[in-house]
């Protein structure tokens, strides 16, 4: 039986956007779920595809962000009783530009050791790097669109108890220590742009007062200041090209003992 | 060909993990730093004269203390009691200097290569260490990038035939991109000119220059290298300048960043650890002095001085091409930006002077102020790549 993916959706307070992405993904090929995770919004707000939601005072006044949000999105997938291979994390500002999934899961199952992909969105310049199989080996990407292996999230719960860090709140280079994580226990992140979304940025430009967040600049400002903070306590690095050189390390280190892994590294 | 400095590039810097500066000469303050840096460090520092800054007598000397490249070269060699300056030629290529001839015409080919000619027999008779070889704004006049790189082998050749002394060359152009460039694409084009050099029997270079994701606009720099978030449509520099470094040690050649004003402490101490050969720095000290000069004034009621100083600098508009579109430089900026592109004009001269005599009149010298700022601005970018060791 071919793999298939479930989708989950990151909401707050946008509810027809969200419905939008719902439509545009739950008829596509091999995409078994689409369901929505709500990260506190009004009840007008809440989408009628929502599958779980956290409604506590935190969550209504600040929003659960990336990490907390899908980490919620992650624990009731993982506890359903019905469940596909990968799991594909959205947040709702997302939109479809392709969706050849047939083409990446089937590619997938040659990879087991493959636990996370990252699509691309277009113009970023991995995409100049991929190979024909369209498929790449990365440390370092930017945060958005994720798809992950059942496998690696039940590990990743059980041992840790989360995915990325609810504490890095704003998800500061999440990504990178998602890498780390991944190519630590001699695993593989890549990227792709067989799925591949663009994210609509009108949204947290123009509607962040609607959304219930900080303005963008200042969004940007707590996620660095912040980011740091969370940084440094927890590795001990003032800056992030220290943690990138350790990632980096890491993966090199996975590159030499998988020399036939049959991906291209991204460098 | 000089293997002294080819060694002294392996053993001393890139080996030691060192980063070379290569410093913009933009006045005689700054030159004058660069040059009792150099000799306080007992290291080499690069001196990176542009065609608009320093040029041949024959082509009308330069902006900077309106310096043709004889004068320059004795004023420098003068000082430089240790012989650690290097003189280096930034950016020498057809229509770097004049885009079109005094009819507004602009340059053909040909004529752009006889006037860099010009310039690079000027260079090479006074003895220049390193020559820069960028045909890559022909790229902006109708020529191939085939086109420029043939170019390079005809300016090559030129240089070998009529250069008497040891020097070395640094191929590859920086169009101020914000974007590190791709290694693959990178690595094409620096076999492709490696090779035909090789075949012509011509000399390798010994810098490459290489985009890492530096680039200066207004006060600043906006490149992704320093930038602590991500940037849409790049790589992290940290993805693609370890492939670089690994590139240009596989084709023998250092890597040569542009572009490096401005750049954070912590960026600066990284380029010690991430192993870049050399970095130039130019802006960043014409600034610091504009504004060292603007403070002693500003801290001695000298309004005068900074009004006129002022009109002049924003009247000339030399700030317009550093502007981020759609930014809000304000007039300071502007003229901190572009103070230093009229420091030897005449007026400038005068005020400059003036200033001088009135602070003398308190027991102060206006001169050693300003040279303390400027060396300190350029000793910043010295401690992080490693001169202190």
């Amino acid at each position: 039986m071919p793999t298939e993916i479930d989708v989950l959706i990151l909401n707050r307070n946008l509810k027809s956007v969200t419905e939008k992405l719902v439509e545009a993904l739950e008829t596509l090929p091999r995409v078994s779920l689409c369901g929505v995770i709500d990260s506190g919004s009004r009840d007008a707000e809440i989408s009628s595809h929502t599958v779980v939601r956290d409604s506590s005072d935190f969550a209504i006044l600040h929003g659960l962000r990336p990490n907390k949000g899908y980490d919620l999105g992650i624990k009731w997938w993982l506890q359903a009783e019905k469940k596909s291979e990968w799991l594909l994390l959205l947040p709702n500002d997302s939109e479809l530009v392709n969706f050849e999934s047939a083409e990446l899961l089937d590619e997938l199952e040659k990879f087991p050791l493959v636990v996370g992909v990252v699509p691309l969105s277009q113009g970023n310049p991995y995409t100049e790097l991929l190979d024909p199989s369209r498929i790449g080996l990365v440390w370092n990407t930017h945060e958005g669109p994720l798809l992950l292996r059942r496998s690696f999230l039940e590990e990743r719960f059980s041992r840790q108890g989360y995915l990325l860090d609810p504490m890095n709140y704003r998800g500061y280079l999440s990504f990178l220590e998602l890498a780390l994580q991944v190519y630590a226990n001699n695993r593989a992140l890549v990227v792709t742009d067989l799925i591949s979304f663009r994210e609509n940025q009108t949204h947290v430009f123009n509607s962040y007062q609607l959304i219930g967040t900080e303005a963008h600049s200042e969004n940007l400002r707590l996620l660095v200041s912040e980011g740091e903070t969370w940084l440094a306590s927890k590795y001990g690095v003032e800056d992030r090209w220290t943690f990138e050189m350790i990632v980096r390390l890491v993966f090199e280190e996975f590159i030499k003992v998988n020399p036939d892994i049959g991906l291209l590294p991204l460098v | 060909m000089s293997n002294e400095f080819r060694r002294v590039m392996g053993e001393d810097f890139a080996n030691r993990r060192i980063t070379f500066l290569g410093a913009g000469p933009m006045s005689p303050v700054s030159v004058t730093a660069i040059i009792d840096l150099a000799n306080r460090y007992k290291k080499p520092i690069a001196l990176i004269p542009s065609r608009r800054q320093v040029e041949a007598a024959s082509l009308g000397g330069g902006y900077s203390n309106n310096w043709t490249t004889e004068v320059f070269t004795k004023f420098v060699r003068s000082r430089d009691s240790g012989g650690f300056v290097k003189l280096s030629r930034d950016h020498s290529g057809p229509w770097q200097l004049n885009e079109r001839d005094q009819l507004g015409e602009v340059h053909s080919h040909s004529q752009a290569m006889e006037e860099v000619k010009e310039s690079l027999a000027v260079d090479l008779k006074c003895g220049f260490d390193l020559i820069h070889l960028d045909p890559s704004k022909g790229l902006l006049f109708g020529r191939s990038q085939l086109e420029v790189e043939e170019d390079i082998y005809e300016l090559l050749d030129f240089c070998v035939k009529n250069g008497k002394q040891q020097f070395e060359f640094e191929i590859g152009a920086d169009d101020q991109s914000y974007v590190p460039d791709l290694v693959s694409r990178a690595e094409d084009s620096l076999n492709r000119v490696l090779q035909e050099i090789k075949n012509l029997g011509l000399p390798s270079p010994l810098f490459y220059v290489l985009q890492t994701g530096t680039k200066v606009m207004e006060l600043r720099n906006v490149g992704s290298f320093d930038s602590k978030l991500p940037v849409a449509g790049m790589l992290p520099s940290s993805v693609q300048l370890p492939e670089m470094l690994k590139m240009c040690r596989r084709y023998g050649v250092f890597l040569k960043e542009h572009n490096a004003d401005y750049l954070s402490t912590t960026a600066l101490k990284w380029h010690r650890r991430f192993g870049i050969h050399a970095a130039n720095v130019a802006p960043e000290f014409g600034v610091a002095e504009t504004k060292a000069l603007l403070q002693v004034a500003q801290e001695n009621q000298m309004k005068s001085f900074i009004d006129e100083f002022s009109n002049i600098v924003l009247a000339g508009q030399k700030w317009k091409k550093w502007l981020v579109v759609n930014g809000s430089c304000t007039e300071d900026e502007k003229i901190q930006i572009a103070g230093h592109y009229h420091f030897s004009e005449e007026r400038v001269l005068e005020l400059r002077n003036k200033l001088r005599q009135d602070l003398m009149k308190k027991s102060l010298d206006l001169e050693a102020l300003v040279s303390k700022q400027v060396e300190e601005s350029i000793d910043r970018y010295l401690r992080w790549f490693g001169y202190a060791d």
